[in-house]
């Protein structure tokens, strides 16, 4: 529990590095964006993203000060059935993802070459990451 | 994959929440397992065992070639 308690308060140092840096990035769009509507968008994300992260650096103070809670965090942390879950889910939506791109890119090739390219590219990286991470898991297990 | 797990929890007259606390798992894990939707890892499976006092053997039933 007390590696647990650690853990909570790393993730509440990068909370707030996210909060800094989305507050520099949304200076920065609202600051340099040469038509200020289109930066409207850009804001309301980071707006967002600093959002989520207050929510959760309150969440995670109040499971610092409550055992019940905090054990309550814990459980639901190391849950092997909500882990697999999570692993089906991402396994699940990596493949469906990939066979969107793969539909919209060859849509795209006869309405636009440029997205059709941009969506190839982003499948290579996509599947070249894929390959590179799952050699890496390949040796190290 | 069956197991004995609501029969022992009952006999020993244990909520889902006191035994989903005693393993470190969800209420929802613990219904999962009893409604055989869900196959314990290795580490649960010794763990609930050894809360039940029996062996896994006494405790999961495997029945041959599930799933090949």
């Amino acid at each position: 529990m007390e590696k647990f308690k650690k853990q909570l308060v790393t993730s509440n140092c990068i909370y707030w590095l996210f909060i800094a840096l989305s507050i520099i990035g949304a200076v920065l769009v609202v600051v340099f964006s040469p038509n200020h509507r289109d930066g409207n968008g850009t804001v309301g994300f980071f707006a967002a993203m600093i959002a989520i992260s207050v929510i959760n650096i309150h969440r995670n103070r109040k499971a610092l000060k409550n055992e019940k809670l905090l054990k309550e965090m814990y459980i639901n942390s190391v849950d092997e059935r909500k882990k697999q879950i999570t692993l089906q889910s991402a396994k699940a939506s990596f493949f469906i993802i990939l066979a969107s791109m793969l539909i919209a890119s060859i849509v795209f090739r006869f309405i636009s070459m440029t997205v059709s390219i941009v969506l190839t590219c982003c499948m290579m990286f996509i599947l070249i990451v894929y390959f590179a991470v799952t050699a890496y898991y390949n040796k190290k297990m | 994959m069956k197991n004995k797990i609501q029969e022992l929890r009952k006999a020993r007259k244990v909520t889902q929440q006191e035994l989903a606390d005693a393993l470190s798992v969800t209420r929802q894990t613990i219904i999962s397992l009893e409604n055989g939707k869900y196959n314990a890892s290795l580490t649960l499976a010794h763990k609930a065992a050894q809360f039940f006092g029996v062996t896994i053997e006494e405790l999961f039933i495997f029945e041959g070639e599930e799933n090949l």
